[in-house]
């Protein structure tokens, strides 16, 4: 790695670090596991880094990377991660609190499903893919990503009855 | 609102929730690999600034991966020639109350606050004098301290107790509280009384003698500061309402006699060797008559302290 290589490295870290903190974290509902998570990621781009000569290229190969560890790293894994729920709002307005109940059973429930189940929820309702572009981040077919995305809104309705009580916010 | 819709909310809540590490903390990949040369991944400064009300200034992060020279010369820009000499300077104002601290500590270092908490609440890790009874408040010693983005919170405060320690034998805490007929802990917690309730610091062996007097009056007298109160009910500022007032906590001295049972925020140097050496006169009241200029004006008896008062509530503006 030369110097060029190593500035442009940095300065994507410097940059974007945050951002892949958040997703990662997203993704593993750890903060622990999302440092690691983006590290190791990070550690497989900059090996891959001169076959990369072109940066836009950089931030999908390291978030390509992160996704497929998740999933495999999860597959190796029995244990499910709990999410903290320990968070609580800082100010309570007029249905507010309602509303981060319906929040927080969410996040219960989110931790209840499978890691390639999350990781699908988070790239379409956090990153906002589409499901072609998940489907090719994540090598599966799209009618795949469809129906295990359709699926995990329907456990997590089921997971937590609550959640019906949502349309009265509407 | 559909499930949809909340899901969107709900990740981006989580998103927001914990504050990424600094970048610093990243490049540290390639540590280890000493058989590429020169290719540890040193980072330039990160300049953030998390000014929250001008408490706490972070003034660059960096990592602590050394740079090779050969690198450093070559150059890539000024950034890494840097390199060498960034660091992260935290730097907590005097009079912070311990909650304020963490909080402070957990938003420039990026950890959660329950980190600061859990290490906080090991007393004996930290270095603490047995006089603080394994309690942190007080003891997290105001001032500048450098932080690297592997320091852990345990790290963090211990270093703050260090300082204390440091300040508390260059002032003879311990032997100056006996000579003014005070237990160590009872002198830090009159400072920090002193530091609460100080606008000017000029004023602060002032305020201090008013505490002694009142500590030491015959008949007794409560110390009646609003600021334990605000302290007792978790309340920001020093002015305690009607309601307030009647507040059941210990550290209420409007209604208990002497002291509260500990600090109510970490003091400086100066509020501390205040407690030790208060003025001399015999100030039973002080008032801070006005507030914006730092006015504190003092008062031996009743009518003079309602004087005061009474020019204090024309300052304000209400009657």
């Amino acid at each position: 790695m030369d110097p060029g290589f190593e500035a442009d490295f940095r300065e994507f870290v410097v940059d974007r670090s945050g951002a892949l903190f958040r997703t990662a974290y997203l993704l593993t509902g750890d903060r622990h596991a999302a440092e690691d998570l983006v590290q190791s990621a990070l550690a497989k781009t900059a090996a891959k880094w001169r076959s990369l000569r072109d940066p836009a290229a950089i931030e999908g190969y390291v978030r390509r990377v992160m996704y497929h560890e998740q999933v495999s790293w999860w597959r190796r894994r029995s244990r499910v991660a709990e999410v903290s729920t320990g968070w609580l709002p800082e100010q309570i307005g007029d249905g507010y609190a309602e509303m981060v109940d319906l929040r927080l059973v969410m996040r219960a429930a989110l931790a209840r499903l499978t890691p390639r189940q999350r990781t699908m929820l988070v790239l379409r309702y956090f990153e906002d893919l589409s499901e072609t572009e998940i489907a090719r981040l994540l090598d599966v077919r799209v009618g795949s990503v469809r129906s295990q995305i359709y699926r995990s809104l329907e456990r997590l309705k089921k997971a937590a009855p609550e959640l019906s009580t949502v349309r009265e916010f509407g | 609102m559909n499930i949809e819709d909340l899901l969107r909310e709900t990740l981006s809540d989580m998103a927001h929730e914990e504050q990424p590490p600094p970048p610093g903390r990243f490049f540290q990949v390639n540590r280890g690999r000493s058989r590429r040369r020169g290719l540890a991944l040193a980072t330039a400064a990160a300049v953030a600034v998390m000014a929250v009300g001008s408490t706490l200034v972070v003034q660059g992060l960096s990592s602590q991966v050394a740079v090779s020279k050969d690198l450093a010369t070559r150059g890539s820009g000024e950034t890494l020639a840097e390199t060498e000499q960034v660091r992260t300077t935290l730097t907590v104002r005097e009079g912070l109350r311990l909650l304020q601290t963490l909080e402070q500590l957990s938003t420039a270092t990026g950890r959660p606050r329950a980190e600061f908490e859990r290490a906080a609440g090991n007393g004996k890790a930290l270095g603490l004098p047995a006089y603080a009874r394994g309690a942190l408040e007080g003891f997290a010693f105001p001032g500048t301290y450098e932080v690297s983005p592997t320091s852990s919170p345990g790290e963090l405060l211990a270093a703050m107790v260090t300082r204390f320690n440091r300040a508390a034998e260059a002032s003879d805490l311990v032997d100056g509280a006996g000579r003014v007929g005070r237990t160590p802990l009872e002198i830090l917690t009159i400072a920090s009384i002193v530091q609460a309730e100080a606008t000017d610091r000029r004023d602060m062996p002032k305020i201090a003698r008013v505490i002694h007097n009142r500590l030491n009056h015959k008949p007794e007298m409560r110390l009646s500061m609003d600021s334990t109160i605000m302290y007792g009910l978790n309340k920001s500022g020093v002015t305690a309402s009607d309601e307030d007032l009647g507040s059941r906590s210990p550290y209420n001295t409007y209604a208990r006699l002497g002291l509260p049972p500990g600090p109510i925020c970490n003091p400086g140097p100066d509020a501390i060797e205040a407690a030790l050496k208060p003025a001399t006169g015999p100030w039973l009241y002080f008032v801070t008559t006005d507030r914006e200029k730092g006015v504190t004006k003092f008062a031996t008896s009743e009518s003079e302290f309602f004087e005061l008062v009474e020019e204090f509530k024309r300052n304000r503006g209400t009657d």
